[in-house]
């Protein structure tokens, strides 16, 4: 069928690499736990609906983390844990995030994931990869988690490739709903991984640390960035985060690769937030990171699959807006079956992000 | 005894094939009718004719009426609904757009008008997720008056909207063309005396029962080329490019990778096909072809390729251009060469390189080793290389592609195999706690395909998927999606 794909999209001229194992679709933390199987097996059914897979997009299939690899942000306490009560089929780490039998095999198959996408990304034989995995990983502490994480899918595969490769600097750019307070805590006092996260104000409960305040200790002074953002914050507001911050502090900071974790429950249609971006508003920031890692990083960009829970519209329609981007397709390109509601812009909210940045960054 | 047939535009050949040899054969053109059918058939003894227990036939005059621009047009109801755009102006010869349409649940976003204007014999109607609600497809085809409707969600397996779509289209304009050949096909066998279950040969070179496929002739599109390509494969026992002619295209087959070929869909002509098909790379110069296309000066045009290659009564030992019977034979054979040339060149470079070519019927054979000469590859034309297709036959299985629902909350079954899905209510959650899934899917497939007169010998699970079912925060079951594929050995014996 490759022939028929390719005749549909000339259009695409750029090359993908989706790394994804059919055991993502399988791990369960309850049948109607929001963190569900179907949040890949309907993105992957509007695919297949629209000719993607096989000669548009390449599968690439990830690894099982290595223990190694997972030890350099985790503390052997809290994974001794996590394997005990996974073996044992049952326990949780927190009141929203429970341990099954398959937790610490598919755990460690989504950090092995994001691994394989930094890698390609670093490889540069795919134009972009995207771990499109699940557990996501973001609210992984190095002794803890919460949020339905368990591994840092990106803080893992963020050593990773800096232990494997001659990479360097590493940009983190967390597009999900949520403050990325995992990701945060391993990197906060590292000054060589700019992590940026663009959320919203309210999602930052957990730990509470995704203030604009937060931006990092010790030799990590300047490389962390928050930028929360009111509820009801659109595709405009998250333009002008990306534009008047996260890409002119990423730009000084010149990363050898840019990481983009992306969850897609900042879509309107999502019940786990109250933001309002459309699926083309997502598909413009991945149009911005692809730029910014074209310009800054040679091109070397990897997507790392976040939250994102409106299985049956947000996030089908926002993810193909985002491979649609990914393959170079035209802006506005994806419509979907309901109407955005009105946003609201978020000029203060960014006004204080840039400030609370300007002792480290000229902006 | 196995007749093999192959039947093309102005040309039939036959062959009977026993312990994978042909034991006799014949050939004979201008055929149009069942009695020029029948003809061929008369030329074995009658001896010979009972003896035969199967029949398997590539259909080849599907692709070339479509290569030509002779098939019946088409019109097209689309609901693209949501998600990338569709270029619904490609799909077929008249396209007409819903508003509204699915969701990805398969939930109808706005009801689709209840008077469609449509003009015409044949019509598709496609939505994008029409699969998730098949009774969305079939409301709107009940307000469209077409003597032959396809519907986008029973083109089976596993294609997106646009394949499948493109595919249902192919499905109708063959449609009627498809049903002549197969009257004119059991009307030749049966007046002479051969009493045998018929097979058709399909794109991937597997078989299927002809009466199966009335809803899916697209399934042939390359019946001809993968039975010469198996053929030939089987006969030289070596790994290369098979190069075969048909009235206007020749295919150039990639070399098998350890006796399998790659695939694809099918896309030699105007109709798409989605279908596994053998993988080919086409070149449009047929034996039919007008010599002045092909060299545009000193030619009388009148005459086409084949009265200039002329290989004699496709005697095998005189298969050659130089038996071609006008001056400038020569001339058109370099033209000839040099066009082959560039197209298996662009394969040797996309693909692996290329040192072997092997001719798959006579007119290719005549150029066969100049041609691979020109690359320092070793050319080979297999012996019988008129009947070469004939010597897939013994290995052909019959392979069926089943798409399974199993909806646990409602209790039922739908299947979806060759353009039909049948449903059935059954209580499946006893069962499926009882087997295993699998287990249960292959019994289940096995059962229902003997129903249907298919007989199914093993069935292998290419795909699965589930979603949990929900309703107000309560799982109330699951939702199965199941790709089986299902092999069995050709019947054999008199009916
Ligand atoms: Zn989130």
């Amino acid at each position: 069928m490759t022939y028929l794909e390719r005749e549909s999209f000339s259009e695409y001229d750029q090359s993908l690499a989706l790394v994804y194992d059919k055991k993502y679709t399988q791990y369960m933390q309850g049948t109607t736990h929001p963190e569900r199987p179907e949040r890949l097996v309907y993105s992957l059914d509007m695919m297949r609906e629209e000719s993607l897979i096989g000669d548009v997009i390449q599968k690439v299939t990830p690894e099982s983390a290595s223990l190694d690899s997972i030890q350099q942000v985790h503390t052997n306490r809290y994974l001794q844990r996590l394997y005990r009560q996974s073996r044992k089929g049952s326990g949780s780490i927190s009141a929203d995030t429970k341990i099954t039998d398959q937790t610490w095999t598919a755990a460690r198959l989504a950090a092995g994931g994001a691994i394989r996408a930094a890698e390609l990304a670093w490889e540069q034989q795919y134009d972009s990869a995207y771990a499109f995995t699940r557990p996501p990983g973001h609210h992984a502490l190095p002794d803890r988690a919460h949020g339905f994480c368990f591994l840092n899918n990106t803080a893992i595969a963020t050593k990773a490739i800096r232990q494997e490769t001659d990479c360097s600097r590493v940009a983190i750019w967390d597009i999900d709903a949520h403050h990325c307070d995992g990701t945060q805590r391993v990197f906060y006092e590292d000054s060589d991984v700019l992590v940026t996260s663009i959320h919203e104000e309210d999602a930052t409960k957990f730990l509470n640390i995704g203030g604009t305040e937060y931006t990092g200790e010790g030799e990590g002074r300047g490389r962390t960035v928050n930028i929360p953002l009111p509820p009801q914050a659109g595709d405009d507001a998250y333009q002008a985060a990306v534009e008047q911050i996260a890409q002119p502090i990423s730009e000084s900071f010149s990363p050898d690769i840019l990481l983009l974790e992306i969850g897609f429950d900042a879509h309107f249609g999502d019940a786990l937030s109250q933001m309002h971006l459309t699926a083309n508003g997502y598909g413009d920031l991945v149009r911005k990171a692809q730029n910014f890692a074209n310009t800054h990083c040679d091109g070397r960009l990897g997507l790392i699959l976040s939250g994102g829970y409106d299985f049956t519209a947000g996030l089908p329609y926002s993810n193909l807006a985002t491979l649609n981007a990914l393959l170079g397709g035209p802006e506005d390109f994806v419509t979907e079956p309901n109407q955005p509601p009105t946003q609201v812009t978020g000029e203060n909210h960014i006004t204080r992000a840039r400030e609370a940045q300007a002792h480290h960054w000229s902006l | 005894m196995i007749l093999y047939l192959e039947i093309e535009f102005g040309r039939v050949v036959g062959a009977l094939i026993e312990n994978d040899e042909v034991t006799d054969y014949a050939t004979l053109s201008d055929i149009n009718t069942a009695d020029d059918l029948a003809e061929v058939l008369s030329q074995f003894s009658a001896n010979d004719r009972s003896d035969v227990d199967q029949v398997q036939a590539a259909i080849g005059k599907l692709a070339t009426q479509d290569q030509r621009g002779e098939l019946p047009s088409c019109t097209a109801i689309l609901a693209p609904g949501y998600g990338l755009p569709v270029e619904t102006e490609t799909i077929a010869n008249h396209t007409k757009s819903i508003d509204g349409g699915l969701t990805p649940q398969g939930q109808v976003t706005q009801p689709p008008p209840t008077e469609i204007n449509t003009d015409t014999e044949n019509a598709v109607v496609s939505a994008k997720f029409g699969h998730k609600n098949p009774d969305y497809e079939m409301d709107i085809g009940a307000e469209i008056a077409a003597s032959s409707i396809r519907f986008g969600h029973k083109v089976s397996g596993e294609m997106g909207f646009r394949e499948r779509t493109k595919t249902a289209v192919a499905n109708v304009r063959l449609s009627q063309l498809y049903h002549s050949i197969k009257d004119q096909l059991k009307q030749a066998v049966s007046s002479a005396d051969i009493e045998a279950p018929l097979y058709a040969i399909r794109s991937d070179g597997t078989l299927a029962n002809l009466d199966t496929i009335d809803e899916t002739p697209a399934m042939l599109l390359s019946g001809v080329v993968a039975a010469r390509a198996f053929g030939a494969n089987s006969r030289v026992e070596r790994d290369g490019a098979v190069l075969t002619m048909t009235p206007d295209t020749t295919y150039i087959v990639p070399p098998f990778i350890q006796g399998i070929p790659l695939e694809q869909g099918y896309f030699a002509g105007d109709l798409r096909s989605g279908y596994t098909s053998i993988q080919t790379v086409s070149v449009p110069i047929g034996y039919d072809t007008p010599v002045s296309q092909l060299i545009s000066a000193n030619i009388d045009s009148s005459k086409d390729l084949q009265s200039v290659l002329r290989p004699g009564d496709f005697n095998d030992e005189d298969s050659t251009l130089a038996s071609g019977q006008i001056d400038n034979k020569e001339k058109v054979r370099t033209e000839l060469i040099a066009e082959l040339r560039s197209s298996v060149k662009e394969l040797s470079q996309s693909a692996s390189t290329v040192d072997t070519l092997i001719a798959g019927d006579p007119y290719i054979a005549s150029v066969i080793n100049e041609l691979a000469d020109s690359f320092g590859a070793h050319g080979i034309v297999p012996d019988t290389v008129t009947t070469v297709g004939a010597f897939s036959c013994s290995n052909s299985e019959i392979q069926i592609t089943v798409r399974l629902q199993i909806d646990t909350a409602r209790n039922i079954i739908s299947v979806n195999t060759n353009g039909e899905i049948y449903s059935e209510q059954m209580d499946l959650s006893k069962k499926l706690n009882r087997l295993d899934v699998e287990d249960f899917v292959k019994e289940y497939v096995t059962n229902s395909l003997q129903k249907h007169q298919q007989p199914i010998a093993s069935v292998d699970i290419i795909e699965s998927r589930v979603v949990t079912l929900v309703e107000d925060d309560t799982q109330i079951g699951e939702l199965h999606t199941i790709i089986a594929e299902g092999t069995a050995k050709p019947e054999t014996g008199m009916k």
